[in-house]
């Protein structure tokens, strides 16, 4: 079935997620950003301040509600509470869509509050487009999924990644978020042409780009979200720009947080990457020597705490 | 890719979760977990292929290391105040035995304290009797999470509150038959030390606050402005005030008398100021008749 390009949502342009310590310079400020991307998790249980920056962004910004806890690919129950608390968010603040990842975040009743990969086969694929189908219809609209960038492949996948994204998509009739960055981490941890990776892929259902900072630890990559983009991911960026003609594109930091204008900054190195140019910048990726398998991937930066005198 | 019959995606998925999440690590996870998928560690290869530069092992090891450390590192940001009293060493072995005894059932990271109080004060070490610094910490940890909450709740901001001003303007008698709504965020507790100082000074980011004495304290938690506010007040007013945020339907007439049984003296002296400085911290939103 041929898709409406972007599933006829726009191209926003160039935006950033809403992280709260940036909550005071953006509602004094009301900087000149193109949209925002806000961790759904992060707002649709508090009444108290982000709630409140949530609010007033919205009134004046595009945003896209970004979601970690679907868990779309468990094997457990969908949680029908949190996804009427997702549409209630989503009838408040109306966003333009809402994304999740392909990926599963628990099961037996826990939450890992990890991104954890699926297999891919069979089963697994009529599993997850049964599950967008329902989410969909609760939801009432197309649901936008990322491919999650992974450490593991399983010995029951029977189809590539991006075959598998591809027929979820086609079959489930639902958006796709292209995390560029996520298919550099994998690529490199499961040896993989991500060339290919991005030209398999339906392009017209592509709405959104993700792009972020990744640790390399030299036997593996590590999907931190603490840094700069690199070259080579800005060199993905371009490729994936080609073959969809250009989607709303957003930088993902959630660790290690520069200022506002920092990080804005990165995203808008988008545009010189179009042209052909360079950052000049990243050119080389970190290496962390001693194989470290401590790290922390995202997702962390969940905002918890609160604010007391 | 492998062509052969896979397992279920449950039972996959289930031993995945058993091994990352073993306390004693991924190879302790794979052994107590071959009840779902009966492999040895030298045969993770048969689950999880070999392919890029990381063997089997190191893969799955970067889910397993980030579990805990993820999850204890948003118990350490739920409750800062903690942390500082145990320090870093100590708070992660708390957090670290915490997780495996309520590990996360929710699809939020803010509910992942909310039973760190409970455990706490379940596993304290048994003592003489007398308050100490396990009491200090449990007391701490509750506080910090009624912050929490409070933070979240529902609140004023948007919304008027009861102003002194409108409950000058009731005589005496339409005063005791009505009823008062109490705001959304309010919260009462008391607790065995003065915590809410030595929470304030951590977040102030004052290094090493003294740990504060054996002290009863009553504490009003509100929020506003979206920032939570605490003060510590006497006992008496504590308790006329927690019996009016509990009175359900019943006058304010009704519930000031039988306070007044156990109160009277402090009522008859502080009970104008009382409700004077109450309906200025907006602890009420309205005034009804019953």
């Amino acid at each position: 079935m041929a898709a409406e390009a972007r599933l006829g949502h726009p191209n926003l342009g160039l935006g950033v997620g809403l992280r709260h310590v940036h909550f005071r310079h953006i509602t004094e400020n009301w900087p000149d950003v193109d949209w925002f991307e806000v961790i759904s998790e992060n707002f649709m249980d508090t009444r108290g301040r982000p709630r409140d920056i949530l609010d007033r962004v919205a009134e004046r910004y595009p945003v896209v509600m970004h979601g970690v806890s679907m868990s779309i690919g468990s094997t457990d129950p969908l949680n029908r509470d949190y996804l009427a608390r997702l549409k209630r968010l989503a009838d408040d603040i109306q966003p333009v869509w809402i994304s999740d990842h392909v990926c599963w975040t628990g099961v037996a009743g826990r939450n890992s509050h990890d991104l954890l990969p699926i297999p891919y086969n069979e089963e697994s694929l009529s599993h997850v487009v049964q599950r967008i189908r329902t989410v969909q219809e609760i939801l009432e609209r197309p649901l936008v999924l990322e491919n999650p960038s992974s450490y593991v492949t399983f010995q029951d996948s029977t189809m590539s990644e991006w075959e598998f994204i591809t027929r979820m998509a086609e079959e489930a009739d639902c958006g796709l978020l292209l995390d560029v960055n996520n298919v550099y981490v994998s690529a490199y941890n499961h040896d993989f042409d991500p060339d290919v990776f991005l030209q398999s892929l339906p392009h017209e259902r592509i709405v959104q780009f993700h792009l972020a900072g990744h640790l390399n630890c030299g036997t593996h990559c590590i999907d931190t979200h603490d840094g700069r983009v690199i070259d080579d991911v800005w060199e993905l960026y371009r490729k994936a720009h080609e073959l969809t003609g250009g989607v709303s594109t957003l930088l993902e930091w959630d660790a290690n947080i520069p200022s506002f204008d920092e990080m804005h900054a990165e995203v808008l190195k988008a545009r010189q990457f179009l042209q052909g140019g360079t950052s000049g910048r990243v050119p080389q990726e970190k290496d962390v020597s001693d194989h470290d398998t401590s790290t922390v991937p995202h997702p962390i930066n969940y905002y918890v705490g609160s604010e007391a005198e | 890719m492998n062509q052969h019959s896979p397992r279920s995606l449950e039972s996959l998925q289930q031993w995945f979760q058993s091994v990352i999440t073993h306390p004693e690590g991924v190879p302790a996870g794979i052994e107590s977990a071959r009840g779902l998928i009966d492999i040895s560690t030298d045969d993770l290869g048969s689950v999880v292929p070999d392919c890029g530069q990381l063997d089997a092992l190191g893969k799955v090891q970067v889910y397993g290391n980030a579990y805990f450390a993820r999850l204890i590192e948003c118990l350490g940001e739920e409750f800062p105040a903690v942390k500082t009293a145990l320090g870093d060493e100590t708070f992660q072995s708390f957090a670290f035995s915490y997780l495996q005894q309520c590990p996360s059932i929710s699809y939020t990271l803010a509910d992942l304290g909310r039973r760190f109080p409970e455990f706490l004060e379940q596993t304290k070490p048994h003592d003489a009797g007398e308050l100490g610094w396990a009491d200090f910490l449990i007391d701490l940890a509750r506080l910090e999470w009624h912050y929490s909450e409070i933070f979240n709740a529902a609140g004023t901001e948007t919304t008027p509150t009861l102003s002194p001003e409108r409950l000058q303007t009731l005589t005496p008698e339409q005063f005791a038959s009505c009823r008062l709504q109490p705001a959304p965020c309010v919260r009462l507790d008391q607790f065995r030390f003065p915590v809410h100082e030595y929470a304030t000074a951590i977040r102030k980011k004052q290094e090493s606050p003294p740990f504060p004495q054996p002290e009863t304290t009553f504490l009003v938690m509100t929020r506003r402005h979206y920032i939570v506010r605490r003060v510590s007040v006497s006992e008496a007013e504590y308790s006329v005030l927690q019996a009016i945020l509990q009175s359900g339907n019943e006058p304010i007439g009704a519930i000031l008398d039988r306070a007044s049984e156990q109160w009277s003296a402090a009522m008859q002296r502080d009970l104008q100021s009382w409700f004077a400085n109450w309906s200025a911290a907006g602890y009420f939103v309205t005034v009804e008749e019953v």
